[in-house]
């Protein structure tokens, strides 16, 4: 039983609290850490990988301070960072046979733990090529192969999905998914679907707070009774939009079919229906907030995806 | 998969490893060529030789007169060749006599600040009795040392180019990491912070040392193959450089410790690079801030005894002169006695930048 605990864990630049007391116990299985740019993702995982101080409260590792840990602690981490960083002139196998060494993989297994990191990834036929030849979707599975190369326990991936085409996406979705199995993963996204599926519990995060957690059917749970959906003219829908956040927006005709999320009834002949994932994200998010307060995510949602 | 050659071929990855070489051993070979191979004639029997041939007469002249330098020799010499004064062939001034006889000339003759060109006369009276006292003051050993002096010049100049070279390739060496944004996977590795920081400064170092001997090699294995080996016989560049310290050492002994002393300096500014390049986690600022303490140990070596006198800052003066690798003059100019304080503040800057190298893993 792996137990990764926080304990009211606080990092500040400046005046800025990045994150702010975030509490949470995490052990094995997925979870998906949601929120809107600058909401703390990446400081937060900065720090759990010892990357960051945090300013306030601890980290602890089956009861271990992971400060005092060092070594110990890396030896059962993986890592891959938002922004990852390469040599140009390495070729894909020499650079993980260099993390391979400096992740301390014994030498004995490292071919067989190569070649299924190639099988993994994919990226078996370019392992000879030199990274500067690498698209942004290669360099990213390439990233998270060195993340798992060392069997890590703890498992952080800051935006594992992002840059990689929809079938790499759902391909690593589900590896990540069996990854969860039997160790820690935490992912941060933006795609609200990448975590639907395969989180066992999603963190919601706003300005560095925990708003939210759960599985994915707790949140959406949360969020019932609040999400909306109602026909109305153009000018109207304009208005409403201005109002209350709005999950989706279809035209349909000269009418315009929106989906708000609202705690009150947006107009009277509006009707109640059940919130998925994305509803409860904008729920949450505009919560204690002004309202017309619209993150990332649901500009990021393709339009018209869920009429 | 080992680190140290990892790391070092991170290092050498970099062009301007290869560009700085280059440019420093053919300006290096350019100008010893220029200035002196080719410049070098002497006069035997009537005839004007030049080049190599001119250096191999005039080594075989002066085997006939090696040994200890005397006044009388001296003089012996004026008898044996005459005096070496300067003829005009042409508009074109040149000097008359071979390298003995002109050494003899630059010492008893008044040829180096004679007010008129064309006539060089013997020292005497009081002006003379003082040259012999001066040279039965520092004994030294004679022998051929034509550009010995140049020698140790080039050398000071390469060395100084080679402190900046280093400043420049070894400024990325944390600060890379951390600019390229690779940091962070190594920095959660198992063995990706220590491990890593000691392969790369044993890197680094092994790097700077290699290119240092490697140059200083060149450049002294050219002077000798060029000159031969009997110049590293003489003491005191055989009188000339009387009064600069260490005379009873030859030349050969005071390339040793010059070489070692060099190297040690060649430590420091490694150690000082690095630690910047750790600390600030940025190439072009490490590089600023380290050439910043090259120029700074340098200018003290010439600022600071005009402004406060020699006496007070021997310790101050070594410390800069570990910046400089040849610090021959300072060692003579502070006194052996402030050795051991020296060495140890050396030292403790070096633990220091050793220690500050763990600004590179710290967390922020
Ligand atoms: N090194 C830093 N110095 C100052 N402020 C920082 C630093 N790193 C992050 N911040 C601030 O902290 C806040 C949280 O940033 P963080 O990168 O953790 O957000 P994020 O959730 O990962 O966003 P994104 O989705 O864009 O990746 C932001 O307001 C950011 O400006
Ligand atoms: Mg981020």
């Amino acid at each position: 039983m792996l137990e990764l605990r926080l304990d009211r864990v606080t990092k500040r630049f400046g005046t800025k609290i990045a994150v702010d007391a975030f509490d949470h116990v995490l052990s094995e299985g997925v979870y998906g850490l949601l929120g809107a740019n600058g909401a703390g993702k990446t400081t937060l995982m900065r720090m759990l990988c010892s990357l960051l101080l945090p300013d306030g409260g601890e980290i602890r590792f089956q009861g271990e301070r992971i400060g005092e840990m060092g070594a110990r602690y890396r030896r059962i981490l993986g890592y891959l960072p938002q922004e990852f960083g390469f040599y140009p002139e390495f070729t894909a196998e020499r650079y993980l046979t260099y993390l391979a060494r400096l992740k301390a993989v014994p030498p004995r297994l490292l071919l067989e733990k190569l070649d299924e990191i190639w099988e993994l990834t994919g990226l078996a036929d370019v392992r000879k090529q030199k990274l500067r030849s690498f698209s942004g979707g290669m360099l990213r599975r390439l990233g998270i192969g060195q993340a798992i190369l060392n069997d890590p326990d703890v498992l952080i991936l800051d935006e594992p999905t992002s840059g990689l085409d929809p079938k790499e996406r759902i391909r690593f979705r589900n590896i990540i998914s069996s990854l969860g199995k039997d160790r820690i993963v935490l992912l941060s996204t933006h795609i609200v679907q990448d975590v639907e599926f395969i989180a066992d519990e999603i963190l919601l995060l706003k300005d560095g707070r925990l708003k939210a957690s759960g599985t994915p059917a707790e949140v959406m749970q949360k969020a019932r009774g609040h999400v909306w959906e109602c026909l109305v003219d153009e000018g109207w829908a304009g208005r409403l939009e201005e109002r209350w956040p709005v999950s989706n927006l279809k035209t349909a005709g000269d009418q315009v079919c929106l989906r708000i999320v609202s705690a009150e009834k947006p107009v009277p002949d509006a009707a109640a229906c059940e919130p998925n994932l994305e509803d409860a994200y904008l729920f949450f998010m505009q919560e204690a907030g002004n309202g017309r307060e619209k993150q990332g995510l649901a500009q990021n949602a393709p339009a018209g995806r869920r009429g | 998969m080992n680190l140290f050659i990892v790391e070092l071929q991170k290092i050498l990855s970099r062009r301007i490893v290869w560009i700085g070489m280059t440019v420093i051993v053919s300006f290096m070979a350019l100008w010893v060529w220029e200035s002196i191979v080719a410049a070098e004639d002497t006069v035997v029997d009537g005839v004007r030789y030049r080049g190599l041939e001119a250096i191999r007469k005039d080594r075989e002249i002066a085997r006939t007169w090696e040994g200890p330098l005397t006044a009388e020799k001296l003089f012996r010499i004026l008898d044996t060749y005459g005096i070496a004064g300067d003829e005009t062939d042409g508009g074109l001034v040149r000097r008359e006599g071979n390298w003995v006889s002109r050494y003899a000339t630059d010492l008893l003759t008044d040829y180096r600040n004679r007010e008129d060109p064309g006539a060089v006369r013997m020292l005497s009276g009081e002006a003379l009795a003082m040259e012999e006292e001066r040279i039965a003051r520092n004994p030294s050993y004679f022998c051929y040392t034509q550009n010995m002096d140049f020698l140790y010049e080039a050398a000071y100049s390469m060395n100084l180019l080679l402190l900046v070279l280093t400043a420049v390739v070894l400024a990325p060496v944390f600060a890379q990491e951390h600019q390229a944004l690779t940091a962070p996977v190594l920095l959660t590795c198992a063995k990706g912070v220590r491990e890593t920081a000691v392969s790369k400064c044993a890197a680094a170092l092994a790097l700077a040392e290699g290119i240092y001997l490697l140059a200083n090699g060149t450049l002294l294995g050219a002077y000798l193959m060029i000159y031969g080996m009997d110049g590293l016989r003489a003491t005191n560049l055989c009188g000339i450089g009387a009064g600069i310290g260490f005379a009873s050492l030859t030349n050969g002994q005071l390339w040793g410790i010059n070489l070692a002393w060099g190297a040690f300096g060649m430590c420091l500014m490694c150690a000082l690079t690095l630690f910047f390049s750790a600390k600030l986690r940025q190439s072009f600022l490490s590089l600023s801030a380290a050439l910043a303490c090259l120029a700074g140990g340098i200018a003290s070596f010439y600022v600071l005894p005009v402004l406060f006198g020699f006496a007070g800052l021997r310790i101050l003066f070594r410390l800069a002169g570990m910046c400089s690798p040849f610090p021959m003059m300072l060692a003579a100019s502070t006194g052996a006695a402030a050795m051991p304080v020296t060495a140890g503040i050396v030292l403790w800057l070096l633990i220091s930048c050793a220690v500050g190298i763990r600004r590179y893993w710290r967390p922020a």
